[in-house]
């Protein structure tokens, strides 16, 4: 293989590895946007906690990755539930822009909090495992394969969860037809807590597998969440297959850009995307419909 | 449309005469420049006001167009060699038709997708901002920009801005400028259009309002206010960084309105002057600053979320009408 093409399957590779990332954090946000109707502003820094409590399980408490990664997983479900029941749930009757200015809040919470707490510097830790692959004349870190095989399996376990469980069903039941799923006796509150849990925790585990390929500190958030909010509109708000093909999408046009274009003004592209789509298909590419 | 009573006439009164004679109570040269300021907040969040709280729409970018507006007024300074004067609208005016084109295809939708389209523009111009070195300095930031030159008057007298007074009363014209104008636009019948996009945007629409109209034209108008609020921060402090675009700066514009009291003039107002003093006093606890803020921003929006005016509003009417029952 000739060193052009073994770039360009490299850059597949980490677009892939990126991709799935994305998907995994848009899928949490689409979760809880399909129940709750709140884009959450403050997914990515919860995706962001999630990576600093796994640092500090594995740095100072000697964890296991596998086992920080679901210790972290854990401490976000409870904290997500948390924040739906305390932050938000009182205010499902008032006004959209007030469930929008309390996202910020928290944004302005926790960022600050995690950077009080350890500092605003960049941090990382270990990964499953550090060896590499070589093939041909490209080079794989077993991480990046361990990300794209877990995202895999979650995005499969939490698809067959949702349509072949009763617990998942009710979720669905709830994001489709609120009102309905109350009438046929579904808790729909504990359905929000839940999701709202269940959405947290992927952002954790996707933030888990990422942190020892990139690095972690207290404003990754910000661009994560950006790109997680364009693949949701890309993919069709509230979509679950919208989430899953548009992080993807993105993974890849992001990773292709920055290899060929320029890595300086990702962002822009991103944003360029967001106006293209609302411009000409403002439904996303699996949505509903107004 | 009501006459203004007695009582808030000669309040208003009393504080125009107090904000005009304050540099010479207030002398210390900090002081001064607090005042400067929050007289730069002010015009920054009257102007988020006019599409968060009439209009219902979300900004979260608010802080990047201020940035715009700054580094626009700047470089025309620098690289061209405008004068200030010429600056100042042409940066405002820049920021505007930055504003109206993104408002165009992201306030086209109904609902989530403006607060979302926002943020994410809030991010991308932080990031274009800061990385594009040619033309912004990037993360070294632009330095050495002059103060607005002197303005020469009849009669031999010049105005010069050397002196942080002398900004002040700069800053203070256009607060009174952005002051008459936003609530001469909130009061007329197009803010009364404002207002009931933000009540029932559907219902708005059946009776006739050109809702998309109404949102561009409340955002263009927004960002221009931002625009000549960064104009103002670009000539006064002298250097810009990239942190003057970055979303933080949005959410701090936030919170200004909605402790001050969202959808009010007077809230935006009370919330640009208070929370920069408040955060100057609370200097020492650095990044606990923003904790609190966001904590404070969370219990206003769930205890009173009509922020400081709108609390004082609704005391007010409970004694009144306690004093009519008796």
């Amino acid at each position: 293989m000739d060193i052009s093409s073994g770039i360009l399957f490299q850059t597949i590779i980490n677009g892939i590895m990126l991709g799935s990332i994305y998907a995994m954090v848009a899928l949490g946000l689409a979760l809880i946007y399909g129940i709750l109707e709140i884009p959450n502003f403050a997914h990515g820094t919860l995706y962001m906690l999630g990576a600093y409590i796994a640092y500090q399980l594995i740095i100072s408490l000697g964890f296991p990755y596998w086992a920080a990664l679901f210790c972290s997983a854990a401490v976000l479900f409870l904290i997500g539930m948390l924040i739906e029941r305390i932050a938000f749930r009182p205010l499902y009757t008032q006004p959209m822009i007030n469930s929008f200015i309390v996202a910020v809040g928290l944004i302005l919470i926790l960022e600050n909090g995690v950077q009080a707490v350890w500092g605003p510097a960049f941090k990382r830790f270990p990964g499953a495992s550090s060896s590499v692959f070589h093939l041909l004349n490209i080079t794989i870190t077993a991480q990046r394969v361990i990300v794209i095989v877990t995202a895999v399996v979650l995005i499969i376990a939490l698809h067959f969860f949702i349509r072949h469980t009763r617990l998942g069903s009710a979720i669905e039941a709830t994001s489709q037809n609120r009102k309905g799923a109350q009438l046929m006796g579904i808790n729909v509150s504990m359905m929000g807590g839940l999701t709202f849990g269940l959405g947290t925790a992927l952002a954790a585990v996707a933030a888990c597998l990422v942190a020892p390929v990139l690095l972690i500190y207290p404003t990754m958030g910000g661009p994560v969440i950006a790109m997680a909010f364009v693949i949701i509109i890309l993919g069709g708000m509230g979509s679950f297959l919208g989430a899953v093909v548009g992080g993807y999408i993105i993974g890849l046009a992001e990773t292709l850009f920055a290899c060929y274009v320029t890595t300086d003004y990702v962002e822009a592209l991103i944003f360029g995307i967001l106006v293209l789509v609302l411009s000409v298909k403002p439904t996303g590419l699996f949505g509903k419909g107004h | 449309m009501a006459a203004t009573p007695w009582g808030k006439r000669i309040f208003l009164i009393l504080v125009t005469a107090f904000v005009l004679v304050a540099p010479l109570i207030i002398t210390g040269k900090y002081h001064q420049h607090i005042m400067v300021m929050c007289g730069i907040w002010v015009i920054a969040s009257l102007a988020l006001n006019l599409i968060m709280g009439y209009t219902g729409q979300l900004n979260l970018a608010h802080g990047s167009f201020f940035g715009i507006g700054a580094y626009a007024t700047a470089l025309l300074v620098q690289n061209l060699g405008f004068s200030f004067w010429v600056a100042l609208p042409l940066g405002c005016a820049i920021t505007a038709v930055f504003g109206y084109l993104t408002g165009l295809p992201t306030l086209r939708t109904k609902g989530h997708y403006f607060p979302i389209a926002t943020m994410c523009l809030g991010i991308a111009i932080y990031y274009v901002i800061a990385r594009w070195e040619g033309l912004t300095g990037g993360a070294k930031g632009l330095f050495g920009l002059p103060r607005p030159d002197p303005i020469s008057l009849p009669f031999d007298v010049t105005i010069t801005f050397k002196s942080t007074i002398a900004c002040y009363y700069l800053v203070l014209f256009f607060v009174f400028v952005t002051i008459i104008l936003i609530s001469r636009l909130v009061k007329s019948l197009a803010g009364k259009r404002l207002i009931a996009v933000r009540g029932n945007e559907d219902l708005a629409q059946s009776l006739g309002i050109n809702t998309m109209q109404v949102k561009v034209i409340s955002f263009t108008i927004s960002t221009l206010f931002a625009g000549l609020a960064g104009g103002l921060f670009a000539a006064y402090m002298g250097t810009l960084m990239a942190e003057q675009a970055h979303y933080l700066l949005s959410f701090e514009m936030l919170i200004n309105v909605v402790i001050g009291g969202i959808g009010t003039m007077a809230g935006p107002i009370l919330g640009g002057i208070l929370l920069p003093i408040l955060g100057e006093i609370l200097q020492s606890l650095a990044g606990f600053r923003l904790i609190l803020y966001g904590l404070l921003l969370v219990l206003c929006i769930h205890f009173l979320h009509t922020g400081i005016v709108g609390g004082l509003r609704a005391a007010v009417m409970r004694r009144r009408r306690r004093r009519e029952a008796l």
